[in-house]
């Protein structure tokens, strides 16, 4: 299996600077509901629920900070996983709705779904670092990386030629991260 | 017990009934400007292993299931019996979705049933790869509730 690593469209202009000051406020307000997790204990659901662990409030604190650093609009929902994950939501006024599970450090799951049927759901699995954030793709036998600037400032171990670079897996490259 | 097969506690399911989800007045479990529970509200706990568990809501005094309000007040703390919220999600829109609903009858919680597609046994399976296939079909049907679902009493904010 192949894979391509791209940085998601989002990303490609990176900047804090086109965020008004209500998103900057409100992503504030989104690091306090990420740091109010952590008041969470085992069995919070009174159903057995997994607190949330250091290491996923450290990887949700970076995704946030890389979305925010990089000039994405705040999520409108954040929330626990009966499984200790944690989620951030994106609703869209056409009923579309992108969410982002944090399952481990640096890494989690793109989901986008829709309101009608019609529409397949996608998911992506996802990597990021305080700088950046990196999106898998299927692309055919091996893995390789999409090289940026951004990915030379992150991760220059990762070897890369032409703009495109070949590494041996997906979870080498989430190491590196 | 088999889909919409009656029990000897509880007669077959009709697609018209609405059945009853309860969580927690947690962070992200709740959208406060929408006003709806969010997916993460219709996610397996560690208690759903065989399905989702839900109750069916009450049509009147005679068929012994539960209000909102007796669905709530039968959660297992103090704090989530005092300020968590009630969904309600009608039985034809968990068909529709192409999930199932049987009865699990259970003495203490009238009216108990199950969405077994939405279990968490295989929410947690990993296949040899470490991939968990059966999480995202199941985050994916969440998604379909949570879309679908009403809410009967909403969480008191924090």
């Amino acid at each position: 299996m192949m894979y391509e690593f791209r940085e998601i469209g989002v990303l490609d202009t990176p900047s804090r600077e086109r965020l008004d000051d209500h998103s900057l406020s409100v992503w504030l307000q989104v690091l306090t509901y990420i740091a109010d997790l952590q008041k969470l204990e085992d069995d919070w659901d009174g159903e057995g629920a997994s607190r949330v662990s250091d290491e996923m409030l450290i990887s949700t604190f970076r995704l946030a900070m890389a979305l925010m650093e990089t000039g994405n609009l705040p999520p409108q929902i954040v929330s626990p996983f009966p499984d200790g994950n944690t989620n951030l939501e994106w609703h869209h006024s056409d009923g579309t709705i992108e969410r982002i599970e944090v399952d481990g450090l640096n890494r989690g799951e793109l989901m986008v779904t829709y309101p009608d049927r019609k529409r397949s759901a996608k998911f992506s699995p996802l990597a990021w670092s305080t700088r950046a954030i990196w999106e898998r793709r299927d692309v055919g036998m091996g893995v390789a990386f999409v090289k940026t600037v951004a990915l030379d400032l992150i991760c220059p171990n990762i070897p890369s030629g032409e703009g495109l670079g070949v590494a041996s897996g997906w979870d080498n490259f989430q190491m590196a991260v | 017990m088999q889909p919409n097969e009656a029990s000897p506690q509880q007669p077959p399911i009709e697609p018209d009934e609405f059945l009853l989800r309860r969580f927690p007045n947690e962070t992200g479990l709740f959208d406060f400007v929408l006003g709806n529970a969010t997916y993460s509200a219709f996610l397996p706990n560690r208690n759903d292993q065989d399905g989702l568990s839900l109750n069916r809501e009450t049509r009147g005094s005679s068929d012994g299931f539960l209000t909102p309000e007796e669905h709530l007040a039968k959660a297992g703390t103090e704090n989530f019996r005092n300020t968590g919220g009630v969904a309600a999600i009608p039985v034809s829109d968990v068909i529709s979705a192409g999930m199932t609903v049987v009865i699990d009858d259970d003495p203490d919680s009238p009216g108990h049933v199950l969405i077994p597609e939405l279990n968490r046994a295989d929410y947690d399976a990993k296949s040899p790869s470490g991939e968990k296939p059966g999480k995202q079909r199941i985050k994916l049907l969440a998604d379909e509730l949570a879309r679908k679902a009403t809410i009967r009493i909403p969480p008191k904010p924090k």
